[in-house]
């Protein structure tokens, strides 16, 4: 049996015991051994703030009505940390290099240090978040009612009322915040007291909500397929009721955006991150936390439908089951496990959203008014941020609790979790922006992000209040101004969708083409095209810049004096020490280097947001020579290192191609060189042949006067012979020359080639018949409409039609000669064709790719005729085809022996003709 | 400088799988494959579905427990290289 003021004073004694354990790791930490408190095992329970009493006692409440779809909610977070080495990694990479304070911050220094954008982002978290407090205000408040007062204990606390208790749990939570939240302004100085606190409370969550379900499952019933067969029994219908569907991939997309983007998470894994190595550890813990959260969920459920009285609230479930069974210190430790859950959630909360709404909503302000920054004294900023954090934690729980007096009582808190999931969610496009896409601008993100969350409030925000307001109900029922197609639940007509479906889909489709197009419209300033540089290529960074002086009229002790404000007169000391900056006297010669002025701005941006570093820095350099966007602009340095580095590969790759080209070009020379002195070397022996035996012979007649009549004639003969082949040598050669460097005027003219084959035909008829040889045209073509010189086509039928002559062996011999005209396919025009083969031994493999160069002769096959001929011949005419467009080939012809195909282009105005 | 031959490729590849585990996980996950659990049938005395999300949900604990550990370190140098090499190998 417990009584309320049991239970109450259980509550203010685990308060106590958070203090107290805050308490003694801050100390711990000051004497700086923190070394368990900085472990990737506390960091990976920290994270578990994600388990809000909404997880903690909704889930049930959840499968019990829905079944698995709970699930979705901690699937998200699992899938992101699954695969931390992309998103998370990069996250924190970029938010330790840039001490990134919060998500607004994060987002207005990514987009160009812009003010507005945070502010608009503080405001929205506020918004978010605030019916998310209240959300919790009323878990605790609800479950202290489930279990005491169901017993119906006296006591004098009983008499408190729910807003009373409401009241007393957000007073204790500000206080302990306060007082843990905002000992150092510096928020990447952690808060390791707050850390241990809410470690110590995730254990405390995790072990409650294990042993209820261990009780549920083995005490209760007798094993999970007990449990559920019960639950059949009972009439509960244990299966998904609906195929899963698009609430499903709603509530998983929300959830993965969830776990980075909302405030609370962010305060956690990203800022509170003293290691990105922490990462490796909680990429698989944190997952199985979850798992081990979530295990138990669906058997507690089932057994609550099983065996509850209808009508008990199944988000009751955690306590009312183990308080039905007796065990009443098992119900207290789950209502502390849920008291735990909330609490955590409110502490980190109100942190994360008092360290955005004092950096990017209070300071902003006061810096515009204060323009004396003497007025404020050493740490004078400093002191401003402690105090209006402390005024914003206060003011965030007020609201929180005001919430929940006005809509406690009225249930429209129920679904505002996933209302807030889908709020945050609005920060989602521009996030991933910031980290993958260099193109986006601050104009997009605060169009995307404005829009997106306008459509939310719209869409699902206001909607929530359908219950409590009859106006909000018309509205939804029949649209402003009786507009459907503005239906908040129906937007441009589409109808029939599940709500959070349609708002998610809607707000997120406006946010992200809001964000792209606006982002392609618009410019980026310098700014914000360095810091997309540093936040996209954050992995591609190169370290080590040589440092740019600035001519700038700011004196060290100006510099100082703003670093004293924020940062204290000792961190400022330590600082300038450390890059030996000196001041006063010393100083009036000192160049400053832009890589100080860049870390001085990330040290005051990890206390007040780059935002109003970069404004505060800006007072002291402006109206400079030099700007603070110069300065920036000399850091892009980075980038163009990068460029630069990628120009210089693309030009070495250039280069090797080019040393590729010239050895080609190298090996082609030294194979002509060796042609020349090939052509050389056979050309003197072909001279030297015919040259001997002239010689030979004239000098025989010479010496032998009285030489038979008969004999002197043969020699003259011979000596005439030989001469004549000297003379056809050279002038194949000289034709040769004449061909290949182009000497002669070479033009083709439109002629008849059928006629000039007849007539070469003819010429070689006295060989033929010299030699026996048949010659037959078994088919001719009536013209032969070509461009070509008719004394050099003739050169070539000739040449061809004497070798195969010269060349056949045959017993019979035979030539059969062909000409006819080939119509054009496609692009190519029509084709004059002569084939002229032979039945000899045709020409060996060997021979087939040689045959048309230089001094090529064929040696004879078995059994050959003997070789006579010099192997200009059908180089010559190979050439002359080529000048007349057209071709010389070796075929497979109808007979055994060679067969040589002649094409000739058809003239186009013959074709036509034709 | 360069680093010894087959760590580079085998720091690739267990990158992707980074990348591949939890895609592939997501697309186990969601309707279309999902729904062919959903066939009203128990396994063990546990709906199917129930069994089969949980398994897969363990399953990717394990991958991502088994990942972190082979996934490059900072301290380890070629881990932190650019993924495009700032100046090439003259060859």
């Amino acid at each position: 049996m417990l009584s309320p003021d049991f239970v109450i004073l259980t509550a203010v004694a685990y308060v106590g015991l958070l203090f107290l354990l805050a308490y003694v790791s801050d100390a711990r930490a000051s004497r700086g051994r923190a070394g368990f408190l900085r472990s990737p095992a506390v960091y990976t329970l920290s994270i578990s703030v994600y388990c809000t009493s909404w997880t903690f006692y909704g889930a049930v409440g959840t499968a019990a009505a829905d079944g698995l779809e709970f699930v979705a909610i901690y699937m998200g977070p699992t899938l992101v940390f699954v695969g931390w080495w992309f998103a998370l990694r990069k996250l924190v990479r970029i938010s330790q290099s840039q001490r990134i304070t919060s998500i607004a911050d994060l987002l207005s220094s990514r987009f160009g240090k812009s003010g507005r954008l945070a502010v608009l982002v503080t405001l929205i978290a506020v918004t978010t978040i605030t019916p998310y407090i209240a959300l919790q205000l009323k878990a605790i408040t609800t479950s202290i009612q489930v279990v005491s007062t169901a017993r119906g204990g006296g006591g004098h606390l009983a008499g408190l009322d729910d807003a009373r208790l409401a009241l007393g749990v957000a007073i204790g939570m500000a206080l302990f915040t306060i007082l843990f939240g905002t000992r150092n302004v510096d928020a990447r100085e952690q808060h390791l007291g707050v850390v241990a606190a809410i470690a110590f409370e995730a254990v405390v969550k995790l072990l409650a909500l294990i042993a209820v379900g261990l009780f549920v499952v083995f005490g209760l019933g007798d094993g999970p397929a007990d449990v559920y067969a019960r639950a059949v029994a009972a009439g509960v219908d244990i299966h998904e009721q609906n195929p899963f569907g698009s609430r499903w991939v709603a509530v998983l997309v929300l959830s993965a955006s969830a776990i980075i983007c909302l405030p609370r998470q962010f305060q956690i894994t990203v800022v509170e991150n003293s290691n990105e190595e922490h990462l490796r550890t909680a990429g698989w813990a944190f997952p199985a936390y979850l798992l081990l959260m979530s295990v138990f969920t669906l058997p507690i459920a089932f057994y609550g439908l099983a065996t509850m009285p209808a009508g008990s609230n199944p988000d009751m479930f955690v306590l009312t089951l183990p308080m039905a069974a007796g065990q009443d210190g098992l119900a207290l430790f789950a209502f502390i496990g849920g008291f735990s859950s909330a609490t955590s959630m409110i502490i980190i909360a109100s942190i994360a959203l008092s360290i955005m709404v004092s950096n990017h909503v209070v300071l902003p302000l006061a810096l515009r008014r204060i323009d004396h920054l003497a007025e404020s004294g050493e740490q004078g900023i400093a002191r401003l941020l402690q105090r209006s954090r402390r005024i914003s934690i206060a003011v965030i729980l007020l609201l929180g609790f005001l919430y929940f007096r006005l809509t406690g009582e009225t249930g429209a808190l129920a679904p505002i979790g996933l209302i807030s999931f889908a709020g945050v969610a609005q920060f989602l496009p521009a996030l991933l922006a910031a980290l993958y896409w260099r193109q986006a601008n601050v104009q997009g993100a605060l169009a995307g992000v404005l829009i997106g969350t306008l459509v939310w409030l719209w869409t699902l925000f206001l909607p929530s209040f359908e219950t409590t307001s009859a106006s909000v109900a018309a509205l939804i029922a029949e649209g402003p101004l009786g507009i459907a197609l503005l239906r908040p639940e129906a937007l441009f007509g589409m109808a029939g969708l599940d709500p959070l479906v349609h708002s998610v889909f809607w707000s997120l489709f406006f946010n992200a083409g809001a964000l792209v197009i606006v982002s392609l419209l618009t410019r980026q300033g310098a700014l914000e095209r360095i810091q997309a540089g540093v936040f996209v290529d954050i992995f591609n960074a190169v370290p080590d810049l040589q440092p740019h002086a600035i001519r700038s009229s700011a004196t060290t002790d100006d510099l100082f004096f703003v670093a004293e404000r924020v940062l204290g007169w000792r961190r400022a000391q330590s600082l300038f020490d450390a890059a030996e900056v000196p001041r006063g006297e010393s100083a009036v010669d000192f160049v400053v280097g832009s890589d100080f002025v860049t870390r001085l701005e990330r040290e005051l941006a990890s206390s007040i947001g780059a935002a109003s570093a970069h404004v505060l820095l800006s007072k002291v350099i402006a109206g400079d020579a030099i700007s603070l966007e110069e300065v920036m602009r000399i850091a892009d340095e980075t980038q163009q290192v990068i460029e630069y580095s990628h120009e210089l590969e693309k030009k070495s790759r250039e280069l090797r191609q080019t040393a590729q080209q010239l050895q080609e070009a190298n090996a082609q020379l030294r194979e002509l060189h060796r042609q020349k002195d090939d052509f050389l070397s056979h050309v003197s022996h072909e001279v030297r042949t015919p040259m001997t035996s002239i010689r030979s012979i004239s000098e025989i007649l010479l010496k032998e006067r009285d030489l038979e009549e008969e004999r002197r004639r043969r020699f003259l003969g011979t000596v005439h012979q030989e001469s004549v082949r000297l003379t056809r040598l050279l002038d194949e050669i000289l034709d040769l020359s004449a061909l290949e460097h182009g000497e002669r005027n070479w033009e083709n003219l439109p002629i008849d080639a059928e006629p000039v084959l007849d007539r070469a035909i003819a010429v070689c008829e006295a060989l033929a018949r010299q030699r026996d040889i048949t010659v037959e045209r078994p088919s001719r073509s009536p013209t032969g409409p070509v461009l070509g010189d008719p004394d050099r086509l003739s050169q070539v039928f000739i040449n061809i039609i004497a070798n195969a002559i010269a060349h056949n062996d045959a017993d019979r011999p035979v030539i059969r000669i062909s000409s006819r005209i080939e119509d054009g396919t496609g692009e190519e025009g029509g084709r004059f064709v002569v084939e002229i083969a032979d039945n000899g031994s045709g020409i060996l493999p060997e021979y087939r790719q040689t045959i048309f160069e230089k001094f090529v002769r064929l040696q004879p096959g078995e059994g050959g005729a003997p070789v006579s001929g010099l192997g200009l011949g059908l180089n010559i005419s190979h050439m002359i085809m080529q000048k007349m467009n057209g071709a010389l080939e070796l075929v497979d012809g109808p007979l055994s022996g060679a067969c040589f195909r002649i094409t000739l282009p058809l003239q186009p105005d013959a074709t036509r003709a034709a | 400088m360069r680093p010894p031959a087959g760590r580079p490729d085998a720091h690739r590849r267990r990158r992707d799988a980074a990348f591949v585990i939890p895609a592939f996980a997501l697309l186990l996950l969601l309707p279309p494959f999902l729904n062919l659990f959903t066939i009203r049938r128990l396994l063990f005395g546990i709906p199917l579905e129930v069994v089969y999300i949980f398994t897969i949900w363990a399953l990717l604990v394990v991958a991502a427990a088994v990942l972190s550990r082979l996934l490059p370190r900072p301290s380890n140098a070629s881990a932190e290289l650019p993924d495009r090499p700032l100046v090439t190998d003259p060859r």
